[in-house]
């Protein structure tokens, strides 16, 4: 008790150093200390889910891609096969146009189509209302919707008359019958949900190797590990490939925790992240126990009057080690206020679409962090000066009197050696950053292959019944292509199924004469459907052959153009331009047009 | 008879000097102190008076020769052995005071107690006996900065005995105080010693050397009687 009224009286009697030790605690605990809240939140904190261990996400794999969406004949199978799951869904994530609401513009909304037991896979129930059931959930069923707790706000203030309101979606009347607990994330950032059934009966859903953009949700059975249900799915997944060799030859599965699923990656740069903040941090202890040497030294007449009036080293080192500790503590609890401040910032530097790392808190785990870390720091900076002052020869202290310092060599030598640390490990930090920043920077001049100055994206979602017939689908894309070119400051307008580097629609590739692949081993591409204009939009050079043209229409001879990757990839040391491939979209063979610079490699 | 509580053989002090030469501050010194003595050591300035006083406090590692504490031979004991030694056995008072700036007189003469075992009550009532033998009770929330030099001087005896040692040794006890306070702290030192502690002190004075039953003389590192 009264080595801490001693060790405040100390550090108030020299304000200056311990300004700059504070501050210097403080921007290395605070950095900390937000890193880990941002760790803690997005990587540690569990789901708010129950029991939200056995939450797994189920895809498709193959030896190209670790995560393919499932084909819905093949969900089936895997559902009635395994023995693994308590409850085993899918899900496919829609834009819908919202509309049909007295008072308020249509806008687009994100929704999910998923089996009835999805919400029992995630384990939450509804807030207000009821969620579908199996037999709403089939060909032909009942126009349902639960909506999240945000949807409920914005469109609805919380009126708890909301259930039985109809609700446009795609200009279908849906009829609202629940609504989701706040916490309900999944599939994230979804707004409302709806029965995935009623459009099994299309003719894609029930083909075997088409794969719907659906993935699956399962809850583990009690005491079942992740291993051994991927063991198994990957039974399943092996007999189906053999009942199904033209579809499912060489596909297997994954089974990934939802938690690693959704933020596994972002765990590499989290953690580079907090390495680099710890080693701020080492840096600021190597430079405050450097200062707490040199103000050893000039005490060290005190010191060697305790030791002559009784003190033990441990006793000296104990009075020190506390003086560091009410710095740490200080520094922390500054830090911390730091932390908090820059929570928003971190907020708003975090990647979008991922709702964990909205929800940064300065909680009991992240206090519990920065006071461990406050500790820690003071023995890490403490510890040395402390035991290099207790160290202190008595007579030599005592009759130097005022005479200068009694600084031995030896402590000189090792703060000498402290410094050089403090160096190191700076330089360090530094060609760390500088390995970030040119990775950083390389990735910039990759090369995007297009030219995103002044370009605008926009996407259009049109409602499937008013819209299904595809002359329609013709005369709205040219009058919104119209419309749009007509608008001033606008130079070039297209429509693409994906926008660039957004991964859209692949499909199967072979050039005309290759030799035919075993089944499951066709090739695949990345593809996109765009319309003439897009590579002048997008400013693309085109290096040979032509861009699509007004008269490239549905009743001329197909065409495609191939970016450089694939020409020399496909058609090494040849003139791809001319060329003629076969693709899964259509059985004809099509001739290449042209072939744009390289472009669209992610 | 007892052995003597201090006994010294051939003990010796040097400063190592530039190229291989040495300042002996301290020769061959044989010196037995019996239990209960009030030893004055007396001689002039810089004839290491201060330096045998460091050795026989243990504050100073650096000699060689024999030393007994209490049949305890220090010169085979280790740094932390002859602290435990130190704290248990010898109160010291300092020629230059030597008092804590940072703490008041109060928490000074609280400082020997608290490395010790003793309890918060033991402490305080030790501390307000000290504060009043010694006539500084309304000195006590100073700082040694706002006290006289005597006054300190005063300060550091109080500090030296609180904790009831065996032997006090005392450079220039009363080197700052007027003759009254001087003739006061030999009294006390008297009264001590008559209580069985054994002083060791150095004096310039004759009047002071008067109070303890032996005077040692020293003269460039040797005694001389
Ligand atoms: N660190 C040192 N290095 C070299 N010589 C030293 C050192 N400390 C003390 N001395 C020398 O040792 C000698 C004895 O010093 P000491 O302090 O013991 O004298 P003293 O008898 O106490 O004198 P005074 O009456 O002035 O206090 C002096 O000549 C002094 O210069
Ligand atoms: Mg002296």
């Amino acid at each position: 008790m009264n080595d801490l009224r001693f060790a405040l009286r100390q550090l108030r009697k020299s304000p200056g150093f311990t300004l700059i030790a504070v501050i210097t605690l403080a921007l290395g605990i605070g950095a900390n200390t937000a890193i880990f809240s941002v760790i803690y939140a997005v990587l540690l904190q569990p789901l708010p889910y129950p029991d939200p261990d056995r939450l797994m996400i189920v895809t498709e794999s193959d030896s190209n891609q670790p995560q393919i969406s499932v084909s819905f004949p093949d969900y089936i199978d895997w559902k009635r096969d395994n023995t693994v799951f308590e409850q085993f869904a899918v899900s496919r994530r829609e834009s819908f146009n919202l509309s049909g609401l007295e008072n308020r513009a249509p806008e687009q909304i994100s929704g999910a189509i998923v089996t009835a037991n999805f919400f029992k896979v995630i384990g939450l129930t509804p807030q207000l209302g009821r969620i579908f059931t199996e037999e709403e959930d089939r060909v032909g069923g009942p126009l349902v919707a639960v909506i999240s707790d945000r949807l409920w706000q914005r469109l609805f203030a919380r009126d708890p008359n909301v259930l039985g309101r109809t609700v446009n979606f795609g200009n279908q009347p849906y009829t609202v019958i629940g609504v989701m607990p706040p916490q309900m994330f999944s599939p994230r950032t979804v707004e409302v949900w709806f029965p995935i059934m009623r459009r099994t009966d299309d003719q894609m859903w029930q083909t075997r190797d088409n794969h719907p953009g659906l993935f699956g949700w399962a809850r583990l059975k009690p005491g079942v590990s992740v291993e051994k249900a991927l063991a198994e799915m990957k039974q399943v997944a092996a007999r189906l490939s053999k009942q199904y060799p033209d579809s499912n030859a060489g596909v297997s599965v994954a089974v990934t925790p939802l938690l690693e699923n959704q933020v596994g990656d972002y765990r590499a740069s989290l953690n580079l992240l907090l390495g680099a903040v710890v080693l701020v941090l080492l840096i600021a202890c190597a430079n405050l126990a450097n200062l707490l040497a040199a103000r050893g030294a000039a005490r060290a007449r005190e010191f060697a009057v305790r030791a002559a009036v009784g003190a033990s080293r441990w006793q000296i080192i104990r009075q020190l080690l506390i003086e560091s500790l009410v710095l740490a503590l200080v520094g922390g609890a500054l830090g911390l206020c730091l932390a908090a401040w820059g929570r928003d910032i971190l907020v708003a530097l975090s990647p979008p679409g991922v709702p964990r790392f909205q929800n940064l808190s300065l909680n009991g785990w992240v206090l519990a962090f920065s006071l461990a870390l406050s500790f820690i720091t003071s023995v890490l900076f403490g510890l040395w000066p402390a035991w290099h002052t207790s160290r202190a020869d008595i007579s030599l202290a005592l009759n130097s009197g005022g005479r200068g310092s009694s600084d031995s060599a030896g402590a000189r030598r090792s703060r000498d050696l402290l410094v050089i640390a403090e160096v190191a490990l700076t330089l360090v930090l530094l060609s760390a950053a500088g390995l970030v920043l040119k990775s950083f920077a390389n990735a910039r001049s990759l090369g995007l292959g297009f030219d995103p100055q002044l370009l605008l994206s926009a996407r259009v979602d049109l409602p499937s019944p008013s819209y299904e017939d595809a002359t329609k689908l013709m005369n709205f894309s040219a009058a919104l292509m119209e419309k749009l070119s007509a608008l001033p400051g606008v130079q070039n307008a297209a429509l693409a199924s994906n926008p660039p580097l957004m991964t859209g629609w692949q499909t199967t590739f072979l050039p005309e004469g290759a030799p035919e692949p075993a089944p499951g081993k066709l090739p695949s591409v990345e593809m996109d459907v765009v319309t003439a204009g897009y590579f002048q939009t997008i400013h693309t050079p085109l290096l040979r052959g032509r861009p699509f043209e007004a008269r490239d229409t549905k009743d001329m001879p197909p065409v495609i153009i191939v970016d450089q990757l694939l020409a020399e990839r496909y058609f090494p040391g040849q003139e791809a331009v001319g060329k003629r491939v076969r693709m899964s979209t259509g059985e004809k063979a099509r001739a290449n047009s042209g072939q744009s610079s390289e472009s669209f490699r992610i | 008879m007892a052995n003597p509580i201090i006994r010294l053989r051939h003990l010796e002090r040097f400063y190592p000097l530039a190229k291989g030469q040495f300042f002996y501050v301290l020769r061959d010194i044989n010196l037995d102190v019996e239990e209960g003595d009030f030893v004055s050591i007396m001689g002039p300035s810089g004839a290491g008076k201060s330096s045998l006083l460091h050795v026989l406090g243990m504050h100073d590692h650096a000699w060689s020769g024999e030393f007994f504490l209490d049949d305890t031979a220090i010169h085979r004991l280790k740094a932390k052995e002859r602290a435990t030694l130190r704290n248990e056995q010898i109160g010291f008072v300092f020629q230059n005071y030597h008092l804590l700036d940072d703490l008041t007189v109060y928490e000074n003469l609280d400082i020997p107690l608290s490395y010790r075992r003793f309890n918060k009550t033991e402490r305080d009532a030790l501390v307000c006996d000290a504060l009043d033998r010694f006539h500084i009770v309304g000195k006590k929330d100073l700082y040694p900065r706002q006290l006289s030099g005597g006054q300190q001087q005063l300060v550091s005896i109080a500090r030296a005995m609180i904790a009831s040692p065996k032997i006090i040794l005392a450079d220039e006890p009363t080197g700052n105080l007027h003759s009254d306070q001087a003739e006061e702290i030999m009294k006390l030192f008297k009264q001590l010693n008559a209580g069985g502690t054994t002083i060791v002190q150095v004096t310039h004075s004759e009047i002071n050397a008067g109070y303890g039953n032996r005077i040692v003389q020293l003269r460039d590192g040797f005694v001389v009687t």
